[in-house]
C-alpha cells in the first residue's frame, strides 16, 4: 500500500440546527418565496388559498426572487423572519 | 420548508445539511413540475397542501 | 459527522499498482472520469513550496457543500490535475474569485444549466507558466490550459461537494467543465487588457472567473467594423438565452483578426461594448411565452413594462458586455453566453 492524500473536505462542523415543529396551522401566518420557476406562483396560490380555508391559517405572505438561481435579498429574508411561523420555499423544475 | 420537485430531492437534502438544517422538511412534487396543466397544478397543490400540514406538525 | 480535522488534509492508505490507485479514485469519484496523478506527500509538499501561504490557510468554502478549500487541498487537486508546482497561485486567486458574492457558485454548482467556470489569465505571468492565448487557446495541447482548469474543475468537485448526478444536477453538462481556461493573447490586441480595464496594473498578474453556457463559433471575413459589429450581434441574439430573461454578463472572444477590423474602424473596446450592446437587442415577442414571463418578472423593474414588442438589451448596460482578446490567426471569434446570475471576478494572482 502506499499514502496518497483524501482530496475531499469535510462537511463543516457547522451547528446542526434541530428543526422546530410549528404545529396546528390555526391562527399562524405563512409566507411563500416564489423561486421564480414555471408554476410555482400558481402553486404557492393554491396552496395559500388552502391553507386559509381548510387548515385555518390567519395570514398568508408571498414575496418573489428575481431569479430562481439567485438568493432572496435580505429584505425579504428578515421581513419573513420576522413575521411568519412558517415560510415555504421551492426547489427543482 | 422547501417544495421541492422529484429530481432535486437529493439536492434539497445535502443542501440542508450543509447549511446546518438537516431537518429542513421537504414536501415532494413530481418531477417535471414546471410544464404541467393549470388544472394539473391545481390538483398538485391538494396533494401537497397536506404535506405541508403534516410535515409543518411534525415533532 | 465526519472527526476529520477541518483544515489538514488526511492520508489515506490506496493501492501501490497505478492502475489499481487510479480505479481507487474513480470509485471514491475523486476524479472527473480521467486519471490523476497520485497526490503524494512528497508531490504536495512540493507544490506547496511555490506559496508562501500556510497549508493549513483557508482559502475559501466552496458551494454548494463548502468544504474548506485551504492551501494543502487546493495543492492536492492540482497534483492530481497534472499541474506543475507553480501553478499553484493562480488556483488560489481562482478559488478566492469563485467564491466572491458576486460569482453566485451556488447557483452555478447546483444548477441544470450548463455553465463551467471559464479561467481567464493576464499579465506576464500567462507568459511565464506558458498559458494559450493564442492558436488552439480553449482547445487541447498546452500543459497549463489543460490542467489548470482540470485542476479548478476538481477543487469545485471534491471541495465543494458538486457531484454529477448528486449536487451538481446539469441536464447536460459541457466539455468546458472537463476544463476551461486561457491566456488573453495581450500582446495581439489594439485595447487595454482585460485586467488593466478592470482595474489592475499591466504588470499584475490576475485571474478572471466566468460562468460561461458554452462557446459558438462565430466566422466571419468581414472586414469593415459595421459589418462585423452587424453579425456578431445577430449570433447574440437567440430566444433560449439565459443572459436576455435575467440581464446576465455575456461575453464575446475576439480574434485578433476580427479585434484589428474593430479598431481600424475607429472603435475602443468600450465602443465595441455599446455597440454590440445596442445591436443585439431582442424581441421579447421571438421568446417562448412563459420565458416572456419570467423576463417580466425579472426584468420589469429595469426595463418597465415588457410586451412581446420589447426589445430586451442582452445585459443591464454595455460594459456588462465582456470583450476579450484571444486566438490565433483566423476569421473566428467565439460567443460565450452567460449563466446569467452570476457576475465576472477578477482577483490578482500573489
Amino acid at each position: 500500500m502506499t499514502q496518497v492524500y483524501d482530496p475531499t473536505a469535510p462537511i463543516p462542523e457547522v451547528i446542526q440546527n434541530l428543526r422546530r415543529s410549528v404545529g396546528d396551522l390555526t391562527g399562524k401566518v405563512v409566507g411563500f418565496i416564489d423561486n421564480a420557476k414555471p408554476n410555482f406562483n400558481l402553486l404557492a396560490d393554491d396552496i395559500a388559498e388552502l391553507l386559509t380555508s381548510r387548515y385555518g391559517v390567519k395570514t398568508i405572505i408571498k414575496r418573489a426572487k428575481r431569479g430562481a438561481s439567485m438568493p432572496a435579498t435580505e429584505q425579504v429574508i428578515d421581513e419573513l423572519a420576522a413575521q411568519c411561523d412558517l415560510v415555504v420555499t421551492g426547489s427543482g423544475d | 420548508m422547501t417544495v421541492v420537485s422529484h429530481a432535486f430531492v437529493g439536492l434539497g437534502k445535502a443542501q440542508a445539511r450543509a447549511l446546518g438544517h438537516p431537518g429542513l422538511p421537504l414536501a415532494v412534487i413530481p418531477h417535471p413540475f414546471g410544464s404541467r396543466t393549470r388544472d394539473e397544478v391545481r390538483a398538485l397543490a391538494e396533494q401537497c397542501v397536506g404535506e405541508i400540514a403534516k410535515l409543518a406538525a411534525a415533532k | 459527522m465526519s472527526a476529520a480535522p477541518l483544515t489538514r488534509a488526511m492520508l489515506v492508505e490506496a493501492p501501490d499498482d497505478l492502475d489499481e490507485l487510479i480505479e481507487f479514485f474513480h470509485a471514491r469519484r475523486w476524479s472527473d472520469g480521467l486519471p490523476i496523478v497520485p497526490p503524494t506527500r512528497e508531490r504536495v509538499e512540493r507544490m506547496l513550496s511555490c506559496t508562501t501561504r500556510k497549508p493549513d490557510e483557508v482559502v475559501a468554502n466552496v458551494a454548494p457543500g463548502f468544504g474548506a478549500a485551504t492551501v494543502e487541498r487546493i495543492a492536492i487537486n492540482a497534483v492530481m490535475a497534472g499541474c506543475r508546482a507553480d501553478y499553484l497561485p493562480v488556483l488560489i486567486a481562482a478559488t478566492e474569485a469563485m467564491t466572491a458574492k458576486e460569482f453566485n457558485l451556488q447557483g452555478i454548482q447546483a444548477t441544470t444549466n450548463p455553465v463551467a467556470v471559464w479561467l481567464v489569465v493576464n499579465g506576464p505571468i500567462a507568459e511565464q507558466l506558458g498559458v494559450n492565448g493564442g492558436m488552439n487557446c480553449l482547445g487541447q495541447g498546452t500543459v497549463a490550459n489543460a490542467t489548470l482548469g482540470r485542476a479548478l474543475r476538481l477543487i469545485l468537485q471534491n471541495l465543494g461537494g458538486a457531484i454529477p448526478g448528486e449536487m451538481d444536477r446539469a441536464t447536460h453538462g459541457q466539455p468546458g467543465k472537463f476544463s476551461f481556461c486561457c491566456a488573453e493573447n495581450e500582446a495581439q490586441s489594439p485595447w487595454e487588457a482585460l485586467h488593466v480595464e478592470r482595474g489592475f496594473k499591466r504588470d499584475q498578474s490576475t485571474v478572471t472567473v466566468i460562468g460561461a453556457a458554452g462557446t459558438h463559433n462565430m466566422n466571419t471575413h468581414a472586414k469593415d467594423a459595421d459589418d462585423l459589429i452587424r453579425v456578431i450581434a445577430d449570433t447574440m441574439a437567440f430566444p433560449t438565452s439565459n443572459d436576455y430573461w435575467i440581464a446576465g454578463e455575456p461575453w464575446i472572444i475576439v480574434s485578433p483578426e476580427h479585434a484589428e477590423v474593430l479598431h481600424a474602424g475607429g472603435l475602443s473596446k468600450a465602443d465595441v461594448k455599446r455597440r454590440l450592446w445596442e445591436a443585439s437587442k431582442m424581441s421579447a415577442g421571438r421568446m417562448a411565452k412563459i420565458e416572456l414571463a419570467r423576463t417580466q418578472t425579472a426584468r420589469s423593474e429595469e426595463l418597465g413594462p415588457i410586451t412581446t414588442n420589447t426589445l430586451l438589451p442582452v445585459s443591464r448596460g454595455p460594459e456588462d458586455v465582456g470583450i476579450l482578446v484571444a486566438g490565433g490567426p483566423g476569421t473566428h471569434s467565439v460567443y460565450v453566453a452567460s449563466f446569467g446570475d452570476a457576475r465576472a471576478v477578477t482577483r490578482e494572482i500573489v
